[in-house]
């Protein structure tokens, strides 16, 4: 049992090691964030010091010309959420036909799923320069709705390809037999299959959330003073006589704790969820 | 299973293919068709040129090549590491130990925030010295000057590269983890009872059972990493000179900078065709697997 | 030149009257509504409040300016009823940004200040920008004596002009000074501050050590690090980028070479060896902690470098024209300008906006308890509070003089490609620091702005 005993001490090593290394950058930005502009422009990373508040009250607070970040907030949980939303309410039932119902073949489905998959494979880019033309003629630059329907770029592939998978794995007879006994697929759907694949949506809703709130070159080109989200919004603490990086850190700690708790909530359900599309290819 | 009307299937399935048609799709095919022409920031008169574009970033090694060259080396070192330290992890975070919801918690962090603002954080602690570069401060303790991870013309590419499975490794961790957890219980046991060695297990066992999820994630990871922008705008913008200029970068600077959009758009149909070419290849393979539904 | 010919609209007195009637009526039945600080504004004939209920969007990048304006702007939206919504960004965001707006045509942002002439010259060949003339002149809008043109220097006004027309309102001009230690000077021996390229090489070696960089500059790939550091040395030593007449790049010629060859190995061995990733932030935090010996670069960063509070070398800091070459000493000139987008949709509250951020009154407050050098109006630059403050800083407001009165001004051929070409020559800088062999690099550099130039039908060969 000595092997084994030196196989645990290991592993629990091993999993420390992989644990300091992940969270030290998150922990070393919040120390950042709590240290004064002496502090912060020591000539070496000092990490005893004395911890301040003001850079949070700053930048919640707002100062003089610069709004509180709690705006930029609120930026990003508007866009990202309504965004999932959308993203949600259309990839679930594309994804629920793609698995279960005729739609003129196998390969048609195939063909469909892969083409929307292949949405989000493209650069931002290729898109981006004739998106914002296309919107300066629709008004929609700098506005909430034109950023919710282009980040659909984000969500709805993956939505549909993911939905489809968790639609695909659960067993079909429940819902046969209801069929043949004369249930409508509203029913079958709502009552029948959609329960079954709960967590594993909460899963998709979530990752779909974050994808979106982590967006940034969407938002640097589309979004405007009245839009921006927190992504863009730290960019511009580089002042001109000093980076306030004190202000900066703080600002990407709390840019960053939505899906950080998001993260550890869903955790349990990202697993579970992405089982579901484990084996499936 | 049949619905009342055969259409309704394609109801359900319309506005997810009509959003991404109008947004996406429509205005690719634009921009396509103004990589054609020698639309300029500084010329209002736009013209159709042909392939003149295209001829010109194929023909000059400092843009298409360069280009090609760096995305290879970025994306191919990124997606190396990452899926075997990924798959690594994830066999140790498949372990049952304590703390395993914990573990499995925290591995999710680093892909949970937003790579900008991941990268913006190493571009601070990869400073050369000052207050914020804990890397090199580190590194002095073991007796190593201090490196220029950004700047350092051998290096920089490379510490990019380091940011990006920073990020994206516990992407594959999660996803492999996922899949090792759904792993059947009776092929092992019954391996254990005929005495198999571990490596043979793992072998013959869990690699191939986990094929179908392996190629998914690596064709993911494939794809994110060709078209990177986020990390390498934020450090480096493609410096030092065009060292750390991607294909997707390199586009930027050329509208953004330079303001020759359809140089910038040809630049971008190139790379969605190699995107496209590395899907089809790679999800033709995946689709010979016979668990598809 | 269009504005000092309106100087002579006096017969639009009897409107400015029946203006000053009404404004008086307004103001009464705003009975408590004027506070104190606005009666400046006040003796303006205009109505400032005739876009109330308006919102207008500016787009900006914290520069030296906008850190005192952006806090003013509370001033302005009491004063006028408009609304103003600013888009502030990082410098690097702040140019692709503007650059996408302005050329979409969607008016998104009204406002903004381009680096003048250069982003002038970028801009006005598609037609983006308002011409300011008609506003300045329109007596509804501006009260032409109040206001004050005149008082502008006719050189800085003429940065934002083009054809006749105006199309933006520079509000600040930067020329190329030498900062130099002082007290590391005197400790060496050394004299006066170095006259030639040559010069500044053979003290800055003396000066480095392991923890102080004899010259160090910005070394970032963007317009900046290849503008006003380094554009007087150039042109002082013959070398040009472009040819006036035929617009064919000249980057690769002996002078150029030389100057480039020069002035990389200045950096590369007395300058910090991550230059190519460092923007003016990173500089001059170097500089005001103590590790820079030599700098060349803009004027307007000395208010912060002579802030005890923020600069370690308060104080310790001296002030030189740049250094000069065989064709005398030269210095690049540009200035940042308002300009209001042609697409807008709120152009006349946008030139309120202007008016107030400019006038004398506020231009005066923006340098003197702000940090905004180097002013535009003349009643700023002599006035005795800045010749005050100025007057802690050693030479600077004498380096200064000089290089307004005598060895600035706008060094470059008028060219809309000014800028792409500038980023292009950067690159080609960072790879001659790197070793590659100049003449080569330089050839390709040229024949790629040949082409750029080709492209936008500028340069025919």
């Amino acid at each position: 049992m000595q092997k084994e005993k030196i196989r645990r001490i290991l592993l629990y090593v091993g999993a420390i090691v992989v644990t300091v290394i992940v969270l030290f950058p998150f922990f070393w930005i919040f120390l950042n964030s709590i240290k004064s502009p002496i502090d912060i422009g020591a000539a070496y990373p000092k990490f005893i010091f004395h911890a301040i508040s003001e850079n949070y009250k700053d930048i919640l607070l707002g100062t003089g010309a610069k709004s509180s970040f709690l705006k930029y907030l609120k930026n990003s949980l508007i866009i990202a959420g309504l965004g999932t939303l959308l993203s949600f309410v259309v990839s679930v039932p594309a994804g629920y036909a793609l698995a279960r119902l005729k739609l003129r073949s196998e390969k048609t489905k195939n063909n469909i799923a892969f083409t929307l998959l292949s949405f989000w494979f493209g650069p931002e880019l290729a898109i981006l320069i004739p998106l914002y033309t296309m919107y300066s003629y629709l008004g929609l630059t700098n506005t909430y709705m034109g950023l919710i329907i282009a980040y659909q770029v984000i969500g709805i592939p993956l939505g549909v390809w993911i939905a489809r998978s968790f639609f695909g794995d659960i067993p079909l007879e429940l819902a046969e037999a209801a069929s043949i006994d004369g249930y409508k697929l509203w029913h079958i759907f709502w009552k029948i299959d959609l329960p079954l694949v709960r967590p594993g949506l909460a899963a998709l809703a979530v990752l779909i959330f974050i994808f979106q709130w982590n967006n940034f070159v969407f938002a640097l080109v589309i979004a405007g003073e009245g839009t921006m989200p927190v992504t863009l919004a730290i960019l511009g603490f580089i002042g001109y006589s000093s980076v306030l990086w004190g202000q900066m850190s703080a600002a990407i700690i709390i840019s960053i704790i939505p899906a950080i708790i998001l993260a550890i909530m869903a955790q349990k359900y990202l697993v579970k969820g992405l089982t579901f599309g484990a084996v499936r290819g | 299973m049949r619905t009342k009307s055969k259409y309704t299937p394609w109801f359900l399935v319309l506005p997810a293919l009509l959003i991404p048609i109008i947004f996406i799709v429509i205005p690719f095919f634009i921009g396509v068709a103004y990589s054609f022409t020698n639309k300029n920031v500084v010329n209002p008169n736009t013209a159709f040129v042909g392939i003149r574009n295209y001829k010109l970033i194929f023909s000059d090694p400092s843009m298409l090549w360069s280009q090609l060259k760096v995305t290879l080396i970025y994306t191919g070192s990124s997606v190396l590491i990452e899926m075997f330290l990924g798959f690594g992890i994830a066999l140790l975070l498949n372990q049952k130990m304590r703390g395993q919801k914990f573990f499995r918690s925290v591995i999710l962090i680093p892909l949970m925030a937003a790579p900008v603002l991941t990268g913006l954080m190493w571009k601070l602690m990869l400073s050369p010295g000052g207050g914020f570069a804990v890397v090199n401060y580190f590194l002095s303790f073991l007796g190593f000057k201090p490196v220029l991870w950004l700047s350092n013309p051998r290096i920089v590419l490379y510490s990019l590269v380091g940011i990006d499975v920073y990020i994206y490794t516990p992407f594959v961790v999660i996803i492999l983890l996922a899949g090792l957890q759904a792993l059947p219980e009776e092929p092992y046991q019954a391996a254990a009872i005929d005495n198999a060695s571990e490596w043979f297990i793992f072998r013959k066992l869990t690699v191939p059972m986990l094929k179908p999820l392996i190629l998914l994630v690596l064709i993911m990871k494939l794809i994110f990493s060709l078209k990177m922008v986020d990390i390498i705008l934020v450090t480096t913008r493609g410096g030092p000179v065009r060292l750390t200029r991607t294909l997707h970068v390199g586009s930027y600077i050329e509208a953004f900078n330079r303001g020759n959009t359809a140089i910038a758009l040809a630049t971008m149909t190139v790379l969605f065709v190699i995107i496209f070419v590395v899907c089809l290849v790679l999800v033709n393979v995946m689709q010979k697997k016979p668990t598809e539904v | 030149m269009a504005f000092s010919q309106l100087r002579l609209g006096k017969r639009h007195r009897w409107v400015t009257s029946l203006m000053l009637a009404s404004v008086m009526l307004v103001m009464l039945v705003q009975v408590g509504y004027a506070a104190t600080d606005l009666s400046y504004f006040e003796k303006a004939k205009i109505n400032w409040r005739q876009y109330a209920g308006e919102t207008i969007s500016i787009l900006a990048f914290t520069n030296p300016f906008w850190s005192w304006c952006g806090n003013a702007i509370p001033q302005f939206e009491k004063l006028t009823g408009i609304k103003v919504k600013p888009l502030v960004l990082s410098e690097s965001e702040f140019f692709d940004k503007q650059m996408v707006s302005l050329t979409s045509g969607s008016g998104e942002y009204d406002l903004t200040y381009l680096f003048s002439p250069y982003f002038v010259w970028q801009y006005t060949p598609g037609g983006y920008l308002e011409d300011l003339n008609k506003y300045v002149s329109d007596p509804r809008l501006t009260d032409f004596d109040w206001y004050n043109v005149d008082d502008f220097y006719p050189a800085m006004l003429a940065m934002g002009e083009e054809k006749g027309k105006q199309f933006t309102l520079p509000y600040q001009v930067e020329t190329c000074l030498l900062h130099y230690r002082k007290d590391l000077f005197k400790e060496s021996g050394i004299g006066a501050p170095p006259k030639t390229l040559e010069e500044l090489h053979e003290v800055a070696k003396k000066l480095t050590t392991d923890k102080i960089y004899g010259f160090d500059n910005r070394g970032a790939l963007a317009p900046g690090p290849m503008m006003t550091p380094i554009t007087g040395i150039y042109y002082a030593y013959g070398a040009k980028d472009f040819d006036e007449d035929t617009l064919k790049c000249l980057v690769n010629s002996p002078e150029s070479v030389y100057v480039m060859s020069l002035y990389a190995k200045i950096i590369r061995e007395c300058g910090p060896a991550d230059w190519p990733t460092r923007y003016w932030y990173e500089r001059n935090a170097d500089l005001q902690a103590g590790k820079t010996a030599m700098t060349t670069d803009c004027d307007l960063f000395v208010p912060v470098f002579e802030d005890p509070e923020q600069s370690a070398v308060a104080g310790k800091l001296g002030y030189a024209v740049p250094p000069g070459g065989p064709s005398g000493i030269m210095s690049s000139a540009g200035g940042f300008g308002w300009a209001i987008d042609s697409a807008s949709k709120h152009k006349e509250a946008s030139w309120l906006f202007i008016e107030w951020a400019t006038c004398p009154g506020v231009l005066l407050e923006s340098s003197v308890s702000g940090t905004n050098m180097v002013p535009v109006r003349k009643s700023v630059w002599e006035s005795p509070e800045l010749i005050a403050r100025m007057s802690a800083w050693d030479e600077f407001r004498e380096a200064l003089s000089a290089n307004l009165e005598k060895y600035a001004r706008v060094l470059d051929v008028p060219n809309p490609k000014n800028m792409a070409a500038r980023i292009r020559k950067m690159e080609a800088l960072q790879e001659i620091w790197m070793g590659y062999d100049a003449q080569k690099v330089l050839d390709k550099c040229a024949e790629d702005i040949d082409r750029m130039m080709k492209e936008a039908g500028l340069y025919k060969p």
